[in-house]
């Protein structure tokens, strides 16, 4: 429903009709300041408001001594007044909208701007609009906090902050936005049976593909998941029976790089001493170290292997239904997990500083390698042996939500349609937000497709079933190697032996 | 598309910057390469026509030389289920409603047809004409034209169009062509909630009142067919069996401009919503794109090995649907001509195979099919003198199949090319960064 009246308000303006709405006409609202003698308490025993008396009348200033009110103390009054969280949120991003306009106006205390003309300006309003971007995280952890919020999902209120700026309707009177966003709840049945036919037709048939394209992601999801565990017990395989040969071919190939690089500096400097040159190259082929770290930490993890024979093993096998509830819960981690991670999806991504943006990418990374560079490896009767590692999966997890300040059970992605019915928005808004999900889906899913070969490692994967087709094959074509590699380092050395005799002469 | 003739040449298998073989490359085999090609035991059926509801979801194919109906949900790239039975002989166009919940068909059993694309079912028959090329519907809903040869029934009569009332199924009004026909037989008939627009193989068109016998002017007449004409807002167009696409402003039939298409009869043609642009499409297999306001050519492109039958737009004409007598219906970028990609018309009705044309991260191209058997994997040496086909058992064959079945992919490519070259490019920069880097940035590419 849209509200008659759709003028724009200022922040004190909304103050003074939702204390009144709330309290009646005579209440005194300086009661609410830190230095009144009798102030309104907070449920924390705190006085509701954390400013001055002064700095309320400086609220309502809209000349040359404005006091702009922070979100922090938005939330505790609008709180105090029973607000609903749409008008909670659209009073936040007033606030925010204030700091903002002011800043773009070049306001400041004492200066000759005027305020008041430029915050009802809609030229104004229309060009910079665009441009204002709050932190949605920072919005989702505030109103979290509060109990009265608490159980609404990071999801519902991201919701209503991008649908606030969306049409900009968190600058109209506060009290107006009750028409646009109903107390009632509306079930999906009364939201149907106020369509028309084929309204509900073709409402019906875009839920279902939205359905069938989450189920999809949820499953391509798990697949790679699962698919990057097997790939990891073939690379174990493979490390199990050629990882001493490869151990030596990493150590001969960094040698031989190492002696090279020797070579070649003692042509270059020839006054360096024999050390220094040494420490030089070192200090250069580090990458060949970590490869060499990199196949050792790979022959240690196939080591931990154990056969599937074990008598033990296969009495204290899981039972199916832990199985397939195991892997319910992990589909469910990992849709979590993903719509945080991604930066067109995670709450106010752009909004994060560029630490807090690293710390989300190393996440990432984290997730990516999630069985990479984790140490164990299991035998096949157990569930880890080809599911993803649910403990590990929630580490992470909580760190997203630690890093953006989110209360992790209150994230749940997914039942977004649910929640838009029930707060009776309009159908062709229903509709769009279908559509415009089913385009973003659609574009993870085939995403995933293009990089599902990196994702799962599969192409090294590959290899690795090669060689363990032909054993023999592959061990001989891996010892010539490493005569090849102790050949060309014999050779090296006999130059470097020269080289300094030479010098020594 | 080369249709049945291509469908074992091979296409490689490399991705981008070598990603294949990874930090293996040198103790794999040097020299073999994989390579793929479509492994169908039995030719497609040439499609007679195509045509998209406008809301892009359901494409409407019909057969050469066959009663059958098909229907793909470009959704979930799946045929519904239904089987669309009734015809007794090939249906050679289709008219869907303005509310996508039903189409009508032209067929050579001589009847036209309601089915409802929610059901399969056929809910209403139009009859009483002879073999039935072309049909339309009105925007409104109310009526039906068809045109047919009526010289099936009759040795005095011809080509004539019929105007019927959906609701009650009266026939409204006939819409006679007298002069003497000429091959290839053909007939179209249009309609603009005003007039009514015929063009036949008498080698005349027509504009006519609804509810009148006698044409109120005619736009041209030639030696040769009319095969299918087109109605814009101002403008009339009709594609020729002279190779020349004859427009004229529709209101006072005055010439406007004629096209060449080039020596082979012009199949089929489509006007842009803006009336910029026309599509045509010929017997050769090409599809020639013209700026109607200049007249110039934008594009002439081969896309079919065999004649194309029948063309239609989607995606607010960013799309073009060809369909072909190869076998194959592809989709076209409408600016540029290019392929996004080819749908196969297969025997059997529960398989898809549908592949999209080599690119930067795909030189293989891609493809989408539900039964993987018609994907054969050969494993060759660079010089192409050794071959081996992978057995659908070797874990070779199904990683290749793996990495290139990509429905969603496709998808996005037939959806908006534009999302797909953007995922793509942004892949070829991280991969290229990402091989420049090492540890930790590798994985950057897979952010999406």
């Amino acid at each position: 429903m849209e509200p008659k009246d759709k003028k724009i308000t200022f922040i004190s303006e909304d103050i003074r009709q939702v204390v009144k709405n709330a309290y009646g006409d005579a209440f005194d609202l300086l009661r609410l300041c830190k230095d009144h003698p009798d102030p309104i308490l907070y449920h924390d025993d705190m006085p509701v408001l954390n400013i001055t008396q002064d700095e309320l009348v400086g609220i309502f200033d809209l000349n040359n001594h404005h006091f702009f009110i922070s979100a922090e103390q938005v939330v505790r009054f609008a709180q105090y007044c029973k607000l609903a969280l749409p008008c909670t949120i659209a009073m936040i991003l007033k606030a925010e909208w204030e700091v903002f306009v002011s800043e773009i106006a070049g306001y400041s205390s004492g200066s000759t701007v005027n305020l008041r003309s430029v915050l009802i300006n809609k030229d104004f309003i229309d060009k910079h609009v665009s441009k204002f971007t709050p932190d949605k995280g920072r919005i989702i952890g505030l109103i979290n906090k509060e109990p009265a919020f608490s159980d609404f999902k990071a999801n519902q209120i991201e919701f209503y902050v991008f649908d606030l700026l969306q049409e900009h309707n968190f600058l109209i009177a506060n009290e107006s936005l009750k028409y646009i966003y109903p107390d009632n709840v509306i079930t999906e049945r009364l939201f149907l049976n106020n369509l028309s036919t084929e309204q509900q037709a073709s409402f019906l048939q875009l839920k279902e593909l939205w359905q069938v394209r989450y189920a999809e992601l949820d499953d391509k999801l798990l697949f790679l998941e699962r698919k990057k565990k097997i790939n990891l017990n073939c690379e174990g395989r493979y490390f199990r029976i050629f990882g001493i040969l490869e151990i030596e071919i990493s150590r001969l190939k960094c040698n031989s790089q190492k002696f090279s690089i020797i070579l070649h500096l003692m042509k270059v400097h020839p006054e360096f001493p024999y050390r220094r040159i040494v420490a030089l190259a070192n200090s250069i082929i580090i990458d060949s170290d970590k490869d060499k770290i990199d196949i050792k930490n790979k022959f240690a993890r196939s080591l931990n292997y154990i056969g599937g024979s074990a008598t033990e093993e296969r009495t204290s096998a899981p039972t199916s239904e832990f199985v397939v509830s195991y892997m319910q819960d992990c589909k469910k981690l990992l849709r979590k997990l993903f719509f945080l991670l991604h930066s067109d999806s995670c709450p106010s991504y752009s909004a994060l500083t560029e630490q807090k943006k690293g710390q989300i990418n190393t996440l990432w990374l984290q997730l990516m390698k999630s069985t990479k560079n984790e140490f164990f490896t299991y035998s096949p009767s157990m569930v880890l042996y080809n599911a993803p590692d649910y403990e590990q999966l929630l580490s992470i997890y909580y760190k997203a939500c630690e890093i953006l300040n989110l209360t992790p059970d209150n994230m749940e992605p997914g039942n977004r349609l649910e929640f838009m019915i029930r707060k009776g928005l309009p159908h062709e808004k229903i509709m769009s937000f279908l559509k415009w999900e089913l385009e973003s889906i659609g574009l993870h899913l085939a995403h995933l497709e293009l990089v599902q070969s990196e994702y799962t490692n599969e192409d090294q994967t590959q290899a690795y079933i090669r060689a363990l087709e032909d054993i023999n094959g592959h061990t001989e074509k891996l010892k010539s190697e490493i005569a090849k590699f102790m050949l060309k380092i014999k050779k090296i050395r006999i130059k470097i032996r020269e080289g300094l005799l030479k010098v020594a002469q | 598309m080369n249709g049945n003739n291509d469908k074992h040449n091979l296409v490689p298998l490399k991705r981008v910057n070598g990603s294949l073989n990874g930090n293996f490359e040198g103790r794999t085999k040097k020299g073999s390469i994989l390579r793929h090609r479509f492994n169908l035991n039995q030719t497609c059926y040439g499609v007679r026509s195509v045509n998209v509801t406008s809301d892009n979801r359901y494409l409407i194919i019909t057969f050469e030389n066959n009663p059958k109906i098909r229907v793909v949900d470009l959704e979930k790239l799946e045929y519904l289920p239904y089987k669309f039975n009734g015809h007794t002989d090939s249906v050679r166009l289709t008219s869907i409603t303005k509310d996508n919940k039903a189409f009508y068909t032209a067929s050579w059993d001589c009847t036209s047809r309601r089915f409802e694309l929610g059901s399969g079912r056929c809910t209403r028959i139009f009859g009483g004409f002879g073999r039935s090329p072309s049909c339309f519907l009105d925007e409104q809903g109310k009526y039906l034209f068809t045109a047919s040869y009526d010289s099936d029934l009759s040795l005095e009569m011809n080509n004539t169009g019929r105007c019927w009332d959906r609701s009650t199924g009266k026939m409204i009004n006939l819409y006679k062509h007298t002069n003497n026909r000429l091959t290839p037989e053909c007939m179209d008939i249009a309609y603009d909630q005003e007039f009514v627009y015929t063009g036949s193989d008498d080698g005349c068109a027509y504009k006519w009142g609804l509810k009148q016998t006698i044409p109120l002017l005619i736009f041209f007449e030639f030696n040769g067919s009319v095969r299918k004409i087109a109605v814009s807002g101002n403008l009339f167009a009709a594609a020729c069996t002279d190779g020349v696409v004859r427009i004229h402003y529709k209101h006072s039939g005055e010439y406007f401009r004629y096209l060449s298409h080039g020596k082979n009869d012009v199949r089929d043609l489509r006007i842009s919503k803006n009336e910029k642009i026309l599509w045509s499409a010929s017997e050769d297999g090409s599809v020639k794109c013209f700026n109607l306001i200049t007249g110039r050519v934008i594009y002439h492109k081969y896309i079919h090995s065999y004649w194309i039958w029948s063309i239609c737009l989607m995606n607010d004409d960013k799309v073009l649907v060809t369909s072909s007598g190869d076998g194959t219906i592809a989709f076209l970028s409408a600016d540029s001509g290019n392929v996004l990609a080819c749908l196969w018309n297969l025997p059997m009705d529960n398989e898809f195979l549908i592949s999209c044309p080599s690119d930067k991260v795909f030189p293989a191209g891609f493809f989408y099919t539900t039964n993987k058997e018609f994907i054969q994997v050969v494993k060759e040496n660079k010089n192409k003198t050794f071959q081996e086909i992978l057995d659908s058992n070797d874990p070779r064959w199904t990683t290749y199949i793996q990495g290139l079945n990509n429905k969603n992919l496709v998808l996005t490519k037939l959806k908006n090319n534009g999302h797909y070259t953007s995922l793509i490019e942004h892949y070829v920069q991280n991969h290229y960064l990402s091989n420049q880097a090492s540890g930790q940035n590798k994985h950057r590419l897979l952010r999406s």
